[in-house]
């Protein structure tokens, strides 16, 4: 290689020696700049997918050798017991469905009552976790799902107990997630009980998440359900995202910050689902700029975008609303 | 008479150590992973100097901030850190016992974590979680056998 002639194998026996050194350091540091600043490193990491994608996959063998040879060493008794608890939970599920089918309709004409704008139905689709972020701190991991999929930035994942992420960028065939633990997310949330609602912090670690910003009037207490609250129209409202635990005064003794324990089971299991808004295209495309209205390096809150006036009225996203006031009918919309 | 070490062995400990870097494991055996790619690289840098030279450094480094997540030239600017240091203090340090060398290891490790630390802190990013910073010591563990091991095949491969 061209470079390598550059270096004599002891450096520092002369000072030219020193600048090849000296040179790679600085460009190292350059880079990391730039990166810092324009974010370089995610365009470049989508050019270049193609050949990090065989080094994900082969990176993720062993751990999914692991899980196929646990699944089969699992004996034929163990299964039979696990079918049954699940047909089980299937039945007491299917009771709890009927119940919801009802309420579904019984609220779909009380919306029409009402001139609100029906919810949209979400549909989801299984993908499997490829590879996550080898560094701790950073909750992202890469999923087999991409373009090619037609899966785009600010899709939503969910696992079996709440909400796990969103997609921040998407290769061909695979994607990006950054998880709501991380420490550079945020997410607009909302008390199910009293219906306040605030932003709920990633704390970089996996059982914990910051509500920061409370006054001692607000009605939040330990053991309250947070839900999405969908204002922002990236998250769909109503999609459990974790319970309170406890209450942190700051040091100024004005504001308190609560943790949250997140109720997806983020270090566990190798399948979540990817949920597309179905109907609706307006509320979960990117923005127009291409860049997420929450950019998950900024966390900062970006109010609902008002619809682009080009946009049917019928198809501006109803997720903005909270869910329990009715969103206002299309001759009470607001201009944008 | 110099034989030539063939670069098959040399590529391929570098491939392995790059993927153990990259496997996905559970949160705490992540923060515990030892850095071996750095290892590996040190070991080459003693070995075969002019074989592991700072644009080659760089370029792995790149490659596993590419792979890894990492903030562009992390990864690059910490192995050419150590990688500066190594070809710097060869002469003396191959001479050593092997338990000093495991030493050395540590406390060069340690510095790393030390950058690391630095850079995250000026990029405001989050900061390694503690567990990490145990994981040198494990690299001090790892370093007489990783150092024999890798030694031995080399020996093998040129003699034949």
């Amino acid at each position: 290689m061209a470079l390598d002639k550059l270096n004599s194998p002891q450096i520092g026996s002369s000072i030219n020696a020193w600048l090849p050194f000296l040179f790679y350091c600085a460009l190292s540091l350059t880079l990391m700049l730039v990166d810092s600043r324009f974010r370089i490193s995610s365009a470049i990491r989508s050019q270049t997918s193609v050949l990090a994608s065989p080094a994900w996959w082969l990176a993720s063998r062993p751990y999914a050798l692991w899980q196929n040879g646990a699944s089969a060493v699992t004996t034929n008794r163990e299964l039979r017991r696990k079918v049954d608890a699940l047909e089980a939970r299937q039945l007491k599920t299917d009771l709890i469905l009927q119940r919801v089918a009802a309420l579904q309709s019984e609220n779909d004409a009380m919306r029409g009552l009402l001139r609100a704008k029906q919810r949209l139905s979400l549909e989801a689709r299984m993908v499997e976790l490829i590879n996550i972020n080898p560094e701790p701190s950073q909750k992202r991991f890469v999923i087999d799902k991409g373009s090619s999929q037609k899966v785009r930035v600010g899709q939503v994942l969910i696992d079996a107990h709440g909400l796990v992420g969103q997609v921040s960028e998407v290769y061909p065939g695979k994607s990006l997630v950054i998880g709501i633990t991380d420490a550079d997310h945020a997410l607009p949330v909302m008390v199910a009980r009293s219906g306040l609602r605030s932003i709920l912090f990633g704390q970089g670690n996996d059982r914990r998440l910051s509500l920061a910003n409370l006054t001692p009037s607000d009605d939040i207490k330990a053991g309250d359900v947070l839900l999405t609250s969908g204002i922002g129209g990236r998250f769909p409202p109503g999609i459990p995202v974790g319970v309170v635990k406890q209450f942190k005064q700051d040091e100024a003794l004005t504001f308190l910050s609560a943790q949250v324990q997140p109720f997806a089971h983020l270090a566990y299991g190798r399948h979540l689902l990817l949920l597309d808004l179905v109907g609706n295209r307006s509320a979960a495309a990117p923005s127009p700029s291409g860049r997420p209205a929450m950019t998950p390096n900024k966390p900062s809150f970006t109010p609902a975008r008002p619809a682009p006036a080009s946009d049917k009225r019928s198809e501006t996203p109803v997720q903005a609303a909270p869910a329990n006031v009715p969103a206002p009918g299309p001759d009470a919309e607001p201009k944008p | 008479m110099i034989r030539r070490d063939s670069p098959a062995l040399r590529w391929l400990s570098i491939a392995l150590a790059f993927f153990i870097m990259i496997i996905p494991m559970a949160e705490w055996l992540a923060a515990l992973r030892p850095f071996v790619l750095a290892l590996v690289m040190m070991f080459w840098i003693l070995e075969t100097p002019r074989k592991m030279g700072l644009g080659r450094v760089f370029l792995i480094g790149l490659l596993l901030d590419l792979t890894s997540f990492a903030m562009l030239g992390e990864h690059a600017f910490r192995l050419l850190l150590m990688a500066g240091v190594v070809h710097q203090l060869r002469n003396q340090f191959r001479f050593y016992p092997i338990w000093q060398q495991s030493l050395f290891m540590l406390a060069i490790l340690y510095v790393d974590l030390v950058v690391l630390s630095g850079l995250r802190l000026i990029q405001g990013l989050p900061q390694p979680v503690i567990e990490t910073w145990i994981s040198p010591v494990l690299a001090f563990l790892i370093w007489p056998w990783l150092y024999m091991f890798l030694d031995n095949l080399r020996m093998q491969s040129r003699s034949k």
